[in-house]
């Protein structure tokens, strides 16, 4: 077993409990990591492909990746609401650390929607940002939609699994982090089994590649398994297929806080210019109003949805679903209208708005992208028409 | 010799095509370098991932792959959202037999009003009540559908949006909130229905409990009796209960009614007329549990098990919740409308939110929600009157029940508790082989209780009253 990481103590020994802020409070203390620490960093993170490592490390502090998850919290309550205003508050200044912290908290939302041994093990460490972690579930999204073939293949021996295959592009990782991700059974394909990979594993490398126009502070790694070893203490679920219905809704609601962060972000630059420029944006389409109502259209929806993340009916999903479509498409609209509302000082290589724009793209392309959703409603209503 | 082809290999994750002709020489390979040659720890410059996951490219390019999916907009126009309602809208929520009735009511006054009706279901068009005769009559599930909701909008001149879900009901803003967008309205017609009580029991079944309520639900219960003859258990002797297991024993399905009463249709008839309808039910082959409920529900092979409270077991095939239905009121207390049982509407239907109506299953007025078809229809009335300025409000009579049990048709109407009397002075005018006959002649309004083949005087004698 690796001993870069340090095993952590499991939540029951006598871990200080921390009170449970109100939503607004949540949001707030995040807001104050964001303007102290993150924003000072921004532009960095996003030219020089800078990793936030101890602004995630303070988030988690704040409380950031805690909210949603019951059994990190003294209450036993969800606040998935929360989860995805504070993970919003971030996005807002940087969609890099909004994306990071997406996946600190979909990692563990896994253990709190898994077994006991690897959720007692795992889920404080990641619910207080003291271990950060990421989730290489984009391939096994697709593979469930019939997009792509599964990638990694595991074989059951004693005390665990032998895993063996490679994932591209997981983001949020380090030696010292861990991954939730799923695998087949060799010899059963049908079968598959959720785990938590750490990534000082024997036998696991992580390998940096080609860089993104955007996105780039994420440490997004290719991730070699060779022969890696993964222990029952770290399986999250032995039935990966009946897990990822219970955990869908949740992994695709968290991931509005950056679309809602980004496309707030965007209005907010139109905004920011219309003292000076409002005379002459007034021509444009898409104006800071208009794309503030659509955008408070799809929050508020998403935060009533957000109070059921458990609900795993195929009606709630498509509506989430459809949600996640509108989100990627009016963070296009919107970074295109922060764009021409700013005009040539948009346009400067400093701009947030030209960074906002590249950001954008990610919210329509992350995984369920925009052509995966319009794919996978498409076969939802046909399902639907024809029952 | 001839020299093998250059061939082409694609890395799997990210599409990155490695050429052999070209090599990758910012990776160290130099042109020409075959793929054999290719060290293992060769690494895709765009994705990071190794030799082992590059396969080799087919030199034709493969033919456009066509999606096994049928394409459609699903999301409007490009990028931009569809814009749902207006201000001069009216939106009705709710395509059951009250949401319709209040498009054809408002269509039929103003010709030119904005209506969009929305619906999370898909909306056809079809007689509730018929669900419960369906299988005596020989129907399937598609004939009951008197229209689809595209159908039946196109014929209104009206807007549907079907397989959406009202989500919030933003009263301030006027605004509705859905997965698809936000909806504005003028004026909102809450139509939200009722749904079967969820019966509370243990056992590792007890999810298997179906609760027919709509026609998506009694489809999913069709499937599985056209399949063969079943054993079902009903749970609940009310209008519904009674209705099915009539219905379901002409279809030649074994039933099981389970009650904690001690007679079918308690609550609506006296002990007699309630023995009748138990001793012909049971004449049929209707197997009555009575006195007990159903306390665990747990799996037995194919089949399931039943216990009842009182510690009988018995298996059966399907269970079938008839025990009441409850308002849907969720969506609209959270908006802050005053709501009861059911929302709270006065005779205009008028909840307390201004330009916000209520009717059908989820509404209450004066006290009472009025589940029944025909006074649905007068309360659709009624908005659409009030809509257009006139003064002809919903007047809450007690409604006629008709009950359609062939095996021993019921009609009654409740007129004296109606109007606060006792409910025990039956006077009996007829009791003979053609059935029975109550009534109570110094009742304020109609009272009777009539059976056999009395009860198809119950329309004329309803009229009789109220005109």
């Amino acid at each position: 077993m690796s001993a870069a990481v340090q095993m952590p103590e499991p939540t029951a020994a006598g871990r200080i409990i921390p009170a449970v802020p109100t939503a607004d409070e949540l949001v707030a203390a995040t807001q104050d990591v964001v303007e102290r620490e993150l924003a000072p960093l921004t532009a960095r993170i996003d030219r020089e492909g800078l990793y936030p490592k101890a602004v995630m490390h303070s988030l988690g502090a704040a409380g950031a990746f805690r909210a949603h998850l019951p059994d990190a919290r003294p209450d036993g309550c969800h606040d998935f609401g929360a989860a995805i205003r504070a993970m919003a508050a971030v996005s807002h200044e940087c969609l890099s650390t909004g994306f990071a912290t997406w996946c600190q908290d979909t990692c563990a939302w896994y253990l709190q929607m898994g077994e006991t041994e690897a959720r007692d093990l795992w889920l404080e460490p990641l619910a207080s940002g003291r271990v950060l972690g990421g989730t290489g579930m984009s391939n096994t999204m697709k593979a469930f939609s019939g997009i792509e073939d599964l990638r990694l293949t595991g074989e059951r021996v004693d005390g665990g699994y032998i895993v063996n295959g490679s994932l591209p592009w997981v983001s949020n990782l380090g030696a010292d982090h861990v991954f939730g991700t799923l695998f087949t059974l060799s010899g059963d394909t049908a079968r598959t089994v959720m785990a938590l990979v750490d990534c000082s594993a024997p036998g696991f490398t992580l390998r940096q590649s080609a860089h993104f126009v955007a996105l780039e502070g994420t440490r997004t790694f290719a991730c070699l398994f060779d022969n890696v070893f993964i222990p029952d203490a770290h399986i999250i679920d032995h039935d990966g297929a009946a897990f990822l219905r219970r955990a869908r809704a949740g992994l695709v609601l968290l991931q509005f806080g950056m679309g809602a962060g980004n496309i707030q972000g965007c209005i907010d630059v139109c905004r920011g210019v219309e003292h000076q420029l409002g005379h002459v944006n007034q021509f444009l389409d898409d104006r800071p109003d208009e794309l503030q109502e659509e955008l408070d259209d799809i929050v508020e929806a998403v935060l009533t949805l957000a109070e059921t993340p458990h609900e795993a009916s195929e009606d709630f999903f498509r509506e989430i679903l459809q949600l996640r479509l509108a989100a990627g498409e009016l963070a296009l609209r919107a970074s295109q209208s922060a764009m021409l509302h700013t005009g040539a000082k948009g346009y400067l290589s400093s701009a947030p708005a030209q960074r906002k724009l590249r950001e954008s793209y990610f919210v329509a392309i992350v995984t369920p992208a925009t052509k995966h959703l319009r794919k996978e409603l498409a076969r939802m209503d046909s399902e639907g028409a024809g029952s | 010799m001839t020299e093998t082809p250059y061939r082409k290999w694609i890395c799997d994750a990210c599409g990155y095509i490695y050429d052999e002709a070209k090599g990758d020489p910012d990776g160290g390979l130099p042109p020409g370098t075959r793929y054999d040659d290719m060290p293992d720890d060769w690494q895709c410059p765009l994705c990071g991932l190794r030799k082992a996951d590059l396969r080799l490219l087919p030199d034709a390019p493969p033919p456009s792959p066509v999606s096994d999916v049928p394409r459609r907009p699903t999301a409007g126009p490009g990028l931009r959202r569809r814009h749902f309602g207006s201000a001069e809208h009216l939106v009705i929520v709710g395509a059951g037999v009250a949401g319709w009735s209040v498009a054809e009511a408002a269509r039929r006054r103003d010709p030119a009003l904005p209506i969009l009706l929305v619906t999370a279901c898909e909306g056809a068009v079809y007689a509730k009540p018929s669900l419960s005769t369906a299988l005596a009559h020989g129907r399937d599930t598609q004939s009951l559908v008197d229209a689809t909701a595209g159908q039946r909008a196109a014929e209104l001149g009206i807007e549907v949006l079907t397989r959406t879900r009202v989500l919030k009901i933003d009263t301030t803003r006027r605004r509705l909130i859905t997965a698809r967008g936000g909806i504005s309205y003028g004026r909102l017609v809450l139509a939200l229905g009722a749904r079967q009580r969820r019966l509370d029991m243990a056992g590792d079944a007890a999810d298997a409990v179906l609760r027919v309520n709509d026609l998506a639900s009694y489809r999913g219960l069709r499937e599985r009796l056209d399949a063969g003859p079943r054993q079902v258990t009903l749970v609940g002797a009310g209008l519904i209960g009674c209705e099915l297991a009539d219905d379901l024993t002409a279809g030649g399905h074994a039933v099981t009614l389970v009650d904690p009463a001690d007679r079918p249709l308690a609550a609506l008839l006296p002990a007699d007329v309630g023995g009748a309808l138990r001793e012909r039910l049971a004449a049929k082959g209707v197997q009555w549990r009575l006195g007990s409920t159903l306390a665990a529900l747990d799996h037995a092979g194919e089949r399931l098990r039943a216990t009842l409270a009182d510690g009988t077991r018995f298996d059966t095939d399907i269970v079938l919740s008839a025990a009441g239905l409850l308002p849907i009121t969720e969506p609209a207390a959270r908006a802050g409308l005053a709501v009861q049982r059911g929302i709270v509407a006065d005779r205009r239907l008028r909840t307390s939110v201004p330009g916000v109506y209520a009717l059908g299953d989820c509404a209450e007025v004066e006290g009472r929600c009025f589940s029944y078809i025909e006074p649905i229809r007068r309360q659709a009335e009624a908005i659409a009157a009030d809509l257009a300025g006139e003064d002809a409000p919903f007047l809450p009579l007690p409604p006629l029940v008709r009950v359609k049990t062939p095996t021993l048709p019921i009609s009654v109407c409740h007129g004296h508790v109606a109007a606060g009397g006792a409910a025990t002075a039956w006077q009996r005018i007829a009791d003979d082989h053609e059935g029975m006959r109550l009534e109570q002649p110094d009742a304020t309004g109609p009272a009777f209780i009539l059976t056999g083949s009395y009860a198809q005087l119950g329309g004329e004698l309803y009229r009789a009253h109220l005109g």
